[in-house]
């Protein structure tokens, strides 16, 4: 990636994540019809799903970054897994937020201890907190170093967290299993479902940029770079 | 090999030696543990709660107390390296971040197991609970989880303790990455009492072993990248 003023391209693929978003809305909230037993409810499902499926990219794209980095030290690999982390904390907020609505009005409580995927992202998102914090009160000349290997660390933790939920004696499997088990009948919503995943991977990858690009502005700020220099 | 072992052995024995001399990190540790210990067996009776419901959240109790005070007394952990430049020597000498990493490990296992015992032995008294057809079992617990969280604690503390919140940072950071062994360590306990025993074919010491094993082999390879920057 390249630091410089974002191209037409940048602005075309921005745009394009917008009106993915924005049609994924239309057949969400306008062309799906209300599920039979939830309601309306249950299309936060939409959202919910999409966030979760982008908050594991990011999870992914942090892990891979925070090696490259350690591995070669470039700046850029440092700026990406910084970006990712923050979206992917964004994320794993909407994740939980709507994973909250949903379950007080199926279990009629905003939370159950014993579904492994709430408690996963809960401990996903203090990960992601505690990422976060470090990146603005760690040493800073070290601050590189210690995200990535902070980076690696949580991105290992997360399946052993999984695993290890699933396996609690008292756990009730209440977490809905639609595409599992051949749920989403009716065809438009499987078309609402693919264009909400689309629209926030999409999305999710223009505000990495976004976030990538501020970052390397800083950078350059920082260490007194020419404008247009490169910084990987 | 021979020298590396050798190395290792003797960066063991200055970590002992400086942690016997100063003493800090035992107090605070050891402290920590009697008082929240305490303050758990205080708050618990005062809820006048039944024998059979005081053993089921037994566990939980422990594992909280265990978790919190090794965490938060941990900051110091690194300290006297990370202020007087002693990483940086020891390395420029030859000696490797793994040996560095694994010296402090082995040094902050001890000093967590010592502190399992000493919690076990405050809580069992104050509320009232009967270890000793189990003490063998908690205690196998107690090594293996001091080994995973000391594994975590040390690296962490390499990160946190050059913050300027190295304080809060260290818990904050720690925390969210061990709840696979709070998970473990309570469904252990918590069949010992219960069972008195370990179940047969019980996952729980597994998933302790894998997240010591990754912990482990994450600390051996970036320890060194941690404390140069």
């Amino acid at each position: 990636m390249n630091s410089k003023t974002p191209t037409i391209w940048h602005s075309l693929a921005t745009v394009v994540a917008f009106l993915l978003v924005a049609c994924a809305q239309y057949y969400v909230f306008m062309v799906v019809p209300n599920e039979q037993v939830m309601g309306a409810v249950q299309r936060v499902f939409y959202f919910h799903v999409a966030s979760a499926l982008a908050c594991y990219a990011a999870v992914g794209v942090v892990f891979v970054a925070s090696l490259t980095y350690l591995a070669t030290r470039k700046d850029g690999a440092d700026l990406l897994s910084v970006a990712a982390g923050e979206v992917g904390f964004v994320l794993c907020t909407v994740v939980l937020a709507t994973g909250m609505i949903w379950g007080h009005s199926a279990w009629n409580t905003w939370f159950r201890w014993e579904e492994p995927r709430l408690v996963t992202f809960l401990v996903l998102w203090l990960i992601f907190l505690s990422f976060t914090v470090l990146r603005n009160f760690g040493d800073p000349a070290k601050t590189a170093v210690h995200g990535s290997v902070l980076g690696i660390l949580g991105a290992i933790t997360v399946p052993i967290v999984y695993v290890s939920i699933k396996f609690l004696p008292q756990s009730a499997r209440l977490h809905p299993e639609v595409i599992e088990r051949g749920g989403l009948k009716d065809p438009s919503y499987w078309q609402a479902f693919g264009l909400s995943v689309v629209a926030l991977l999409a999305l999710s990858a223009v505000l990495v940029w976004v976030r990538y690009w501020l970052g390397s502005i800083e950078y350059r700020l920082r260490i007194g770079c020419d404008e247009g220099e490169r910084v990987v | 090999m021979g020298r590396w072992l050798r190395v290792l052995r003797l960066l063991i024995s200055k970590e002992f030696a400086v942690e016997l001399r100063g003493k800090e990190y035992t107090t605070l540790l050891f402290c920590t543990t009697l008082v929240i210990g305490a303050l758990i067996g205080a708050g618990v009776s005062s809820a006048v709660l039944d024998a059979a419901t005081t053993t089921k959240i037994y566990p939980m109790l422990v594992w909280v107390v265990f978790l919190i005070t090794t965490t938060t007394s941990s900051a110091r952990a690194s300290e006297t390296e990370l202020d007087g430049r002693g990483f940086e020597g020891l390395l420029l000498a030859g000696v490797t971040g793994a040996q560095l990493y694994l010296s402090k490990v082995a040094v902050t296992t001890v000093m967590f197991f010592i502190t399992w015992v000493l919690l076990l032995a405050v809580t069992s008294a104050a509320l009232d609970q009967t270890l000793s057809p189990v003490y063998g079992t908690l205690l196998a617990l107690g090594a293996g989880a001091a080994l995973t969280l000391s594994a975590l604690v040390v690296l962490v503390s390499g990160v946190a303790g050059t913050s300027t919140l190295r304080g809060v940072l260290m818990p904050l950071l720690t925390l969210p990455l061990i709840f696979p062994l709070f998970f473990a360590g309570v469904e252990i306990t918590t069949e010992c009492l219960l069972y008195g025993a370990l179940t047969e074919g019980s996952i729980w010491p597994g998933v302790i072993t894998v997240l010591c094993a990754a912990f482990l082999l994450v600390g051996v390879n970036s320890y060194e990248a941690v404390v140069k920057g």
